[in-house]
């Protein structure tokens, strides 16, 4: 789901996942916390299942995008936080899943121009059919979102 | 000696499947098979479940046609109910399904299929993506952005969000529509006929560059079924069903939705999971028919809007009786979806959807409820039983890529025929394989039930299993 939560898209948040297979619902969960707890002036949050084209449009109005997911490892609860690019090495479907990187190249073959981005990824512990975190991942809740906190312009 | 070409799985549509291509003894192909190889379980495990459920479950089945689901099923809950609607609710609904169909048809052209349109059938596959498009063409793929969003937020204002809303429920509506949204809807409507006005400009400019798809892609007499208004015009929500043969002659004027047995039988095939739903009266398989917006485009009168019909007036011109080439789809997509938007406008500007009666109560008063929508992809048929308390004991559905199996099977074949030959295997040749499906756009997930992901693997193979030709992308 897109959300105008806010007319301000100089920073937009994007967390995404499937919040019906456990850890994978991190992103969402992650956005939909943010969206309650930030001013609007301070970024626009969109929730989504997928990163799609469809966001290339956002992606092109924003200075700075904070991407967050979940990711398979073998420490469950590590956080990750990169400066991504935009990267042209996959050919991605044009409406399935696209890595971030692509969304970015995409981004900037449409519109000239691509945000610096930000991509936070916790990795889970289960992607299991149910609502719920593993405690690993919700214990980095709180901590993923002081980050992301701290990306954000001050609130007016 | 016999071999076979398996494409598996096609890319470019929603869900999963392959293509299956028998060559004979000099390697020309001697048959050729759509094959989707996922099931979907949702007639049986709904089973017990209340019928005031469905709606949202139902709509689970696709993450494209969603609300298309959950208006067929509301449709049939509203008759296990025995209701009559308040019209404002039956208005809303209307919005809703034209939106999804305006979002789901933006889709289908424009990041589907426009790679073939504007990149070449033949071109290479590495840049026949989406940075290939954005770099040569980014005016139209920001159309296609914008477009979708359009039936997207349309969805999203209207129903709370844009995926698996639950704002569709038996009986109407969960809530009415206020004035400041159907304003935010109304001016985002002159985009959406700027987009759609220089879209259809060029790929009818363009159509003459594919004469020989438009000749090969599906190109034969079918039947053709799909919902119409009492005044014989273009249907996506209410109405009768209407078939039409190849030459034009109308074999079923309209007969009701809720009779649909007494006119389509399923037929079953052991090699798919996807049934032949087939028309009674010819018998399996000359009962051929076609759905969609190729299909709705050729039994309609009239589409019923100012510039739809225009449109609709050239279209008509394409072929002498009935359009029979499957390349049209598309075209007939994007004139369907000028007249979604239309109708959109016309509904919003009527003062009655602003109405708060949105949704009549009642409890169960019929054993059976069948409801009938046009979904972006053709009818859409969803038939529930219910006992005593309401719980479904049986349920069936025909879904609109369903209706279309026999139709593509025949398609494949004739574009392998045309196509495919056997010594080799060229990009061009299997990208036109798995073209001739994107005109129908399936959506597998609702015909079956999507699993994997979408890459595409295809063999050359000997009659005993020996690799003679290989391609790999994706």
């Amino acid at each position: 789901m897109i959300s105008d939560s806010t007319p301000c898209d100089d920073v937009v948040i994007i967390g995404y996942g499937n919040t019906l297979r456990g850890d994978d619902g991190l992103g969402w969960i992650a956005a939909e916390f943010l969206a309650g707890v930030i001013q609007p002036c301070q970024a626009w949050v969109i929730t989504c299942h997928q990163l799609t084209i469809d966001l290339a449009e956002a992606l092109s109005k924003s200075t700075l995008a904070i991407l967050i997911d979940a990711c398979v490892g073998a420490e469950p609860g590590l956080i990750t936080c990169d400066d991504i690019q935009p990267g042209r090495n996959d050919a991605p479907s044009l409406h399935h899943h696209m890595p971030p990187e692509s969304l970015l190249a995409c981004t900037e073959a449409l519109y000239g121009r691509a945000p610096r981005t930000v991509l936070i990824t916790v990795t889970g512990e289960s992607f299991e059919f149910g609502s719920d975190l593993s405690p690993a991942v919700k214990a980095a809740l709180p901590v993923v979102i002081k980050h992301v906190k701290s990306l954000l312009p001050d609130a007016v | 000696m016999t071999q076979q070409i398996v494409i598996d799985p096609i890319t470019r549509i929603e869900g999963h499947s392959k293509i299956t291509i028998q060559l004979d003894d000099n390697g020309r192909v001697e048959d050729a098979c759509f094959t989707v190889t996922q099931y979907r379980g949702f007639e049986k495990f709904i089973e017990g479940r209340p019928y005031y459920e469905m709606p949202s479950l139902m709509g689970r089945i696709c993450g494209i046609c969603t609300i298309s689901h959950e208006l067929a099923s509301a449709k049939a809950c509203d008759t296990i109910m025995a209701i009559r609607l308040p019209e404002a609710a039956h208005m809303l609904r209307t919005v809703l399904n034209l939106a999804s169909i305006v979002q789901s048809h933006a889709l289908s052209f424009f990041y589907l299929s426009s790679p073939d349109f504007l990149l070449g059938m033949e071109s290479d596959p590495a840049k026949r993506n989406v940075f290939g498009l954005a770099e040569k063409h980014p005016e139209i793929v920001r159309d296609g952005v914008r477009l979708r969003k359009f039936g997207q937020e349309i969805i999203e204002w209207m129903a709370g969000k844009r995926l698996h809303p639950t704002w569709i429920v038996p009986g109407g509506v969960a809530s009415p529509l206020d004035e400041e949204t159907r304003d935010r809807i109304l001016s985002t409507i002159p985009e959406a006929y700027a987009i759609l006005r220089r879209n259809l400009d060029w790929f009818k400019r363009s159509m003459s560059q594919y004469s020989e798809e438009i000749r090969t892609f599906g190109n034969f007499p079918t039947l053709f079924m799909g919902l119409v208004n009492k005044q014989g015009g273009l249907e996506m929500y209410h109405g009768m069903l209407r078939v039409m043969d190849e030459r034009g002659h109308i074999i079923e004027k309209g007969f009701d939705p809720l009779d649909y047995t007494d006119y389509i039988g399923e037929a079953v095939e052991p090699w798919t999971f996807m049934k032949f739903p087939y028309f009674k009266s010819m018998g399996y398989p000359k009962g051929i028919y076609r759905v969609g917006p190729l299909a709705r485009l050729n039994i309609v009168d009239i589409c019923g809007t100012p510039m739809a019909d225009q449109e609709y007036a050239e279209f008509r011109q394409l072929d002498r009786n009935v359009v029979l080439s499957s390349f049209y789809y598309h075209y007939a997509r994007l004139i369907e979806c000028l007249w979604a938007v239309e109708r959109i406008e016309a509904l919003l500007r009527s003062p009655e959807i602003l109405s708060p009666r949105v949704r009549a109560n009642a409890t169960p008063n019929s054993e059976r409820g069948i409801g009938v929508v046009e979904a972006p992809r053709g009818t859409l048929i969803h038939d529930y039983e219910v006992d005593e308390q309401g719980r479904i004991t049986r349920a069936n559905m025909i879904v609109s890529t369903t209706h279309n199996n026999l139709a593509m099977n025949r398609a494949v074949q004739q574009v392998a025929h045309r196509y495919v030959d056997g010594s080799n295997l060229t990009e061009g040749m299997l990208n036109r394989v798995e073209a001739v499906i994107r005109t129908f756009d399936p959506c597998l997930s609702c015909s079956t039930h999507a699993q994997g992901e979408l890459a595409l693997h295809v063999e050359l193979r000997g009659a005993h299993g020996e690799l003679l030709d290989e391609a790999i992308r994706g």
